[in-house]
C-alpha cells in the first residue's frame, strides 16, 4: 500500500497515513475502490428497477416503461390513466424518496460513526432518529405552523431534537474524557426508548390510529408524494455536501483527538461541523420518513468491508449503496404481504439487528 | 378491513366487493397503489379522513368512487362497535353502497 508517511506499526495501516486532499483520487488502493463505486451504482441501478417494475399493483414492465418514457421524454404513447398515476404519482416518487433517506441515513451513519471513532454509532441507536421523531411528532400535535411556501420547517423542528439526543447521548456516555462503545451505545438506546415511548404517548393523545402510529414510529413511504422529495432535498443536499467535503478530516479524526489536533485540525470544529450536518441529513429523512433503522449501519459497514476506512471513497459509495438498500427493504416493505403493507423499519431492523448483534460479537474491529 | 371481521361482516352482508379481502391480516394498512389498481367503486371512511383529503391523495383521482363521488363518511361508532347500533350503522352503510334502492 501507498504509505508514505503513517509509519505506525497500527494493524490499521489505512487509518494512520495522513490523508491527501480529498478531490485527489486516492493512491493505492484505489482501483479497487473505483470498483467499489461502480458495483454501488450498479447496485443502485438494479434496485431501482426493479422496485419501479416490482409492486402490488402488478403493472407489466411495458406499461411502466411507457409511463416513464411520457412524462419523462415526453414520447407520445397512450398509457391508461390508473397505470399513469401508479407509476408516475406513486411509485417513482417513492422509490425515490426511498433512495434518498436511505443516501442521507448512510451518510450520517457513516459521519456519526467517524466522529464518535465508534462502529456501532448509527442515526437509530444513537437516539438520533427517535429524537427527531420526538420533535416532529410533538410538532404536528400541537400543530404548530409548520410551512414556509413550499418549504417545510419540520425537518428543522426534527433537528432540534436529533442534535439534543445525540448531544445527551454523547453527555452521558463520556467518562472521563473518553466515550466507551458500550456506554454510548446504551446511552442511545436508552434515550431512543424514552423518545418513542414518548411518540407513542403523544400520537395515541392525539386520536391518531394505531397504524398511522406504527407507520411514524417504524417509518413507511406508503403514500409518499413528489412534495415528501421536495421536503427532504432541500436539507439533505447542503448536509451531504458538507459531510462529503469532510472526507479528508474525517479520516485524521481516527486518529485520536490529540493527534490530530497535532496534523493540524481543529477537533471541536470539524466535530460539530459533521455532527450538525448529519444530524439535520437524519432529521429530514425521519420527519417525513418516520424512524428507519440500521441502514446508517449496514450501508457503511458493508462497504468498510469491500474497500476499507478511507471516508474519502468511502462516503460516496455508502451513499449509494444505502439508497440501495433502502429501496431494496421498501420494495420488501409493500411486497411481502401484498396488497397490505409493512413499515419500512420492520424490514430493515429484520435484517439490520442481527448483523449489529454480529459486528457487537466480533467487535475486532480490523476493518474500521 | 377483511370481511371475515366483526367490522368487516356488515358488507359481506350487503354483498359489497371488498377490495381488503385479498390480504394476509384481517385490518391490513394497504399500499397506495394496490388501492388505486384495485379502483373500488365506493370508499367508505371512518375516521378523520374526509373525501377531500383522499380525493388529494397522489393517483386518487384515477379510482371510480373518487371520479363518481362515491365517497362515504360514516360514524365509526355505529359501524365498528359491537353494539345495538350497528343496525343504524348497517342501515348508513346500506344507503351508501346501493343509493338507488
Amino acid at each position: 500500500m501507498a504509505n508514505p508517511v503513517g509509519q505506525s506499526g497500527n494493524q490499521a495501516v489505512g487509518q494512520r497515513r495522513l490523508p491527501r486532499a480529498w478531490w485527489r483520487p486516492a493512491g493505492g488502493s484505489s482501483f479497487r475502490q473505483v470498483g467499489a463505486f461502480g458495483i454501488a451504482a450498479v447496485a443502485l441501478l438494479v434496485c431501482a428497477t426493479a422496485a419501479m417494475l416490482i409492486g402490488p399493483a402488478g403493472i407489466n414492465a411495458d406499461d411502466v416503461i411507457r409511463a416513464l418514457a411520457k412524462h419523462l421524454v415526453g414520447a407520445d404513447v397512450y398509457v391508461a390513466p390508473q397505470v399513469d398515476a401508479i407509476v408516475w404519482k406513486i411509485r417513482l416518487p417513492r422509490v425515490l424518496l426511498a433512495g434518498l433517506a436511505g443516501a442521507t441515513l448512510a451518510f450520517s451513519g457513516a459521519a456519526y460513526q467517524g466522529v464518535f471513532r465508534n462502529p456501532l454509532a448509527d442515526p437509530y441507536l444513537l437516539g438520533v432518529a427517535s429524537g427527531a421523531g420526538l420533535a416532529g411528532a410533538l410538532a404536528i400535535v400541537l400543530d404548530a405552523p409548520l410551512t414556509l411556501g413550499d418549504f417545510s420547517l419540520l425537518p428543522l423542528v426534527s433537528f432540534a431534537g436529533a442534535m439534543g439526543s445525540v448531544l445527551l447521548a454523547y453527555g452521558i456516555a463520556r467518562v472521563g474524557g473518553q466515550t466507551p462503545n458500550t456506554t454510548l451505545i446504551l446511552a442511545g438506546v436508552a434515550l431512543s426508548s424514552l423518545s418513542v415511548s414518548a411518540i407513542s404517548y403523544l400520537l395515541i393523545l392525539d386520536n391518531q390510529n394505531v397504524s398511522s402510529v406504527l407507520a411514524w414510529l417504524l417509518g413507511s413511504f406508503n403514500g409518499t408524494t413528489w412534495r415528501d422529495l421536495s421536503y427532504v432535498l432541500p436539507y439533505a443536499l447542503p448536509a451531504g455536501a458538507v459531510i462529503f467535503m469532510h472526507g479528508r478530516l474525517l479520516n485524521v479524526m481516527q486518529l485520536d483527538d490529540h493527534e490530530a489536533t497535532l496534523l493540524g485540525v481543529d477537533v471541536q470544529r470539524t466535530k460539530t461541523v459533521i455532527l450538525i450536518a448529519a444530524s439535520l441529513a437524519t432529521a429530514a429523512a425521519v420527519s417525513v420518513v418516520g424512524v428507519v433503522g440500521f441502514v446508517g449501519l449496514l450501508a457503511p459497514h458493508i462497504v468498510r468491508l469491500l474497500i476499507g476506512p478511507d471516508y474519502r471513497c468511502l462516503l460516496p459509495v455508502v451513499t449509494l449503496t444505502g439508497a440501495a438498500l433502502l429501496i431494496l427493504a421498501d420494495l420488501g416493505s409493500r411486497t411481502l404481504v401484498s396488497p397490505g403493507e409493512l413499515p419500512v423499519g420492520v424490514v430493515t431492523s429484520f435484517v439490520g439487528a442481527p448483523f449489529f448483534l454480529f459486528l457487537l460479537r466480533r467487535q475486532r474491529r480490523a476493518y474500521f | 378491513v377483511r370481511s371475515d371481521t366483526f367490522v368487516g361482516a356488515l358488507y359481506k352482508l350487503l354483498k359489497a366487493e371488498n377490495i381488503a379481502d385479498r390480504a394476509e391480516s384481517p385490518y391490513p394498512q394497504l399500499s397506495a397503489e394496490a388501492i388505486v389498481a384495485a379502483n373500488p367503486e365506493v370508499v367508505v371512511l371512518v375516521d378523520d379522513e374526509t373525501p377531500a383529503s383522499v380525493g388529494a391523495r397522489p393517483g386518487w383521482d384515477t379510482i371510480a368512487a373518487v371520479q363518481a363521488r362515491r365517497i362515504c363518511e360514516l360514524d365509526d361508532d355505529q359501524l365498528s362497535r359491537p353494539g345495538p347500533h350497528i343496525i343504524d350503522g348497517l342501515e348508513s352503510l346500506a344507503d351508501c353502497l346501493y343509493p338507488d334502492e
